[in-house]
C-alpha cells in the first residue's frame, strides 16, 4: 500500500493546509505499517514535511511560479506512477480542486471530496464525507485500483510526527506548456476565507455597504477574513468573492462571527463546518440562533464597535 | 471534480473557478478566482470552463421569452444512447450529523462574558 500526499506552496512557502493534510495522509499510512511520501512542488524547505511525518519527499522544481494545474497535475500523476500509489490524498484548497480532477483522471481513479474521516479499508475504501453542502455524511465507497482523496479543511486537525525524511529530486519529463498567467491581484496581508482561523460576516441587517467599516475593524483586530451573505453581494454592497453560502465559498474556520444575517439554510449550509458559530442580530427569532454556539441579539451597530474596542484593549494590554 | 476530469479526458485546456471570460477567435482570457485573490490566464481553445458565480451577472442573465421558447421545439433533437459505464463510486449511506446543543445567549451589554467564554470556553480567541 503505497500513500502519496500532495502538499501545496505559496511563493516557496508551505501553506497552512500542509500540517492537516500530511498528518492525514500519515496517519492512513501508520494504519497500513507503510511509509508516506510526499510531494512538493516549488517548495524551498521541503525537509520541514518531516514535522508531520513525510518519511520520503520527492521535490520538483519547475521553472516558473503561477499554479499551471495541467503541469502540476501531471507531475503528481508521474510521481503517483513512480511510487506505485494506491492512494493520493489533496487539500481542499482551490488549487487542490483545480487540479484534482486532472490527476484523478489520469490516473483513472475514483476520487472524492469533502472527506472527513480515515478510510476504512476491506475490499474496498470507504470513506466518510460531508453530504448535501454539510447537512448530512455520506459513506463512500471507491471501486478502483488507484483513490484521491480531498481533504475537508479543518476537518482531521494536524499531529506532530518528526521524522528526518529522504528528500529526492523529482525531475519527470514535462508536457507542453498550454497556459500562460498575465495578471496577478491578492488580497495583500489580509486573511483569506480558505485559510483564516477566524471569519467575520456581515449581512443585510447591516442595511447598505457604507456600513461594513465596523466590520473590517473588527475583522482587522482579530487577523480575521471578512465575508458577507447572498444578498449582500448580489446587490454589489460587497463583492463576490466574499459571498459564503451554498452557491458562494465554502468556510470551515475555527471562528465564525455572522453579523445581520439571519441563517437562511443555504447559508448555513456553506458555513456549517465552522466550529464555533457567534450570531449577532436584533431579531431573537432569526434561525441563526439555532445553528449558533454563541449568540448575541442586540443592535449590530451598537455591539460590534463595542466588542472591536474591548478586543483592541485586550491586546494591548496583553503585549 | 468534473470540469477537471473532462478536460483531462478530452484533451483541452481548462480553467477552474472562472469569473470572467473573453474568447477572440482560438484565444482566450479567462480570470480565476484563488484562495485569496484571483488571476488572469490566457490560453487557447479547445477549452473546459468551470464556471463560478460572478462569471455572469444576474442582471446579465437572459430569460428566453414565450416566442423563444416556442420556438425551441423547432430546433433539431438528437438523442444520444447511453453508454454503459461504471461509477468508480458509490454512496452506501447517508447519516445525519449529531444534533447541536441549543446557542448560549450572552446579554449585549456584557461582552466581557462573550470574550471569556470564546477564549477559554471555546478556546477559538
Amino acid at each position: 500500500m503505497s500513500i502519496l500526499v500532495v502538499t501545496e506552496c505559496d511563493n516557496g512557502k508551505l501553506k497552512k493546509n500542509t500540517a492537516e493534510v500530511v498528518s492525514y495522509a500519515k496517519a492512513i499510512a501508520t494504519q497500513q505499517n507503510t511509509q508516506l511520501t510526499a510531494i512538493a512542488i516549488n517548495c524551498e524547505k521541503p525537509d520541514e514535511l518531516g514535522r508531520y511525518g513525510a518519511d520520503k519527499i520527492l521535490a520538483t522544481r519547475l521553472g516558473f511560479d503561477f499554479f499551471d494545474a495541467a503541469i502540476y497535475a501531471d507531475v503528481v500523476f508521474q510521481a503517483a506512477k513512480h511510487e506505485d500509489t494506491q492512494v493520493v490524498v489533496l487539500s481542499s484548497s482551490a488549487n487542490a480542486k483545480y487540479m484534482g480532477g486532472i490527476i484523478a483522471a489520469k490516473l483513472d481513479a475514483a476520487y472524492v471530496s469533502n472527506v472527513v474521516e480515515m478510510p476504512k479499508f476491506d475490499t474496498q475504501l470507504t470513506v466518510k464525507r460531508t453530504a448535501f453542502s454539510n447537512k448530512a455524511f455520506s459513506y463512500t465507497t471507491l471501486q478502483s485500483d488507484v483513490c484521491v482523496l480531498g481533504l475537508s479543511t479543518n476537518a482531521f486537525g494536524s499531529v506532530e510526527n518528526m521524522v528526518t525524511p529522504e528528500i529526492i529530486e523529482f525531475e519527470p519529463a514535462l508536457p507542453e506548456q498550454t497556459i500562460k498567467q498575465t495578471e496577478i491581484s491578492q488580497a495583500s496581508g489580509k486573511a483569506s476565507i480558505a485559510d483564516a482561523d477566524v471569519v467575520v460576516s456581515a449581512g443585510r441587517g447591516l442595511k447598505g455597504p457604507e456600513n461594513w467599516g465596523m466590520i473590517e475593524e473588527l475583522a482587522d483586530v482579530l487577523g480575521a477574513a471578512t465575508a458577507c451573505s447572498k444578498p449582500v453581494s448580489d446587490m454589489g454592497w460587497r463583492p463576490h468573492s466574499e459571498h459564503v453560502g451554498q452557491t458562494g465559498k465554502p468556510v470551515a474556520t475555527n471562528l465564525y462571527f455572522a453579523i445581520g444575517i439571519s441563517g437562511a439554510i443555504q447559508h448555513l449550509a456553506g458555513i456549517n463546518a465552522s466550529k464555533i458559530k457567534v450570531v449577532i442580530n436584533t431579531d431573537p427569532e432569526a434561525p441563526f440562533f439555532k445553528a449558533a454556539d454563541y449568540g448575541i441579539v442586540g443592535d449590530a451597530f451598537d455591539v460590534v464597535p463595542r466588542l472591536t474596542e474591548k478586543l483592541k484593549a485586550l491586546q494591548s494590554s496583553a503585549v | 471534480m468534473v470540469p477537471g476530469m473532462l478536460a483531462s479526458i478530452v484533451g483541452y485546456a481548462f480553467v477552474n473557478t472562472c469569473v470572467g471570460l473573453e474568447i477572440q477567435g482560438q484565444e482566450a482570457v479567462a480570470i480565476r478566482e484563488m484562495d485569496g485573490g484571483s488571476e488572469t490566464l490566457a490560453t487557447q481553445l479547445p477549452l473546459v470552463i468551470g464556471a463560478q458565480k460572478g462569471l455572469v451577472e444576474e442582471t446579465d442573465l437572459k430569460i428566453p421569452n414565450m416566442r423563444g421558447i416556442m420556438q425551441a421545439r423547432q430546433k433539431p433533437f438528437e438523442v444520444v444512447a447511453p453508454q454503459s459505464i461504471s461509477a468508480k463510486t458509490n454512496v452506501e449511506k447517508f447519516e445525519k450529523p449529531a444534533p447541536k446543543a441549543e446557542v448560549k445567549l450572552v446579554p449585549a451589554d456584557d461582552l466581557d462574558q462573550l470574550i471569556d467564554l470564546l477564549q477559554n470556553e471555546a478556546q477559538v480567541l
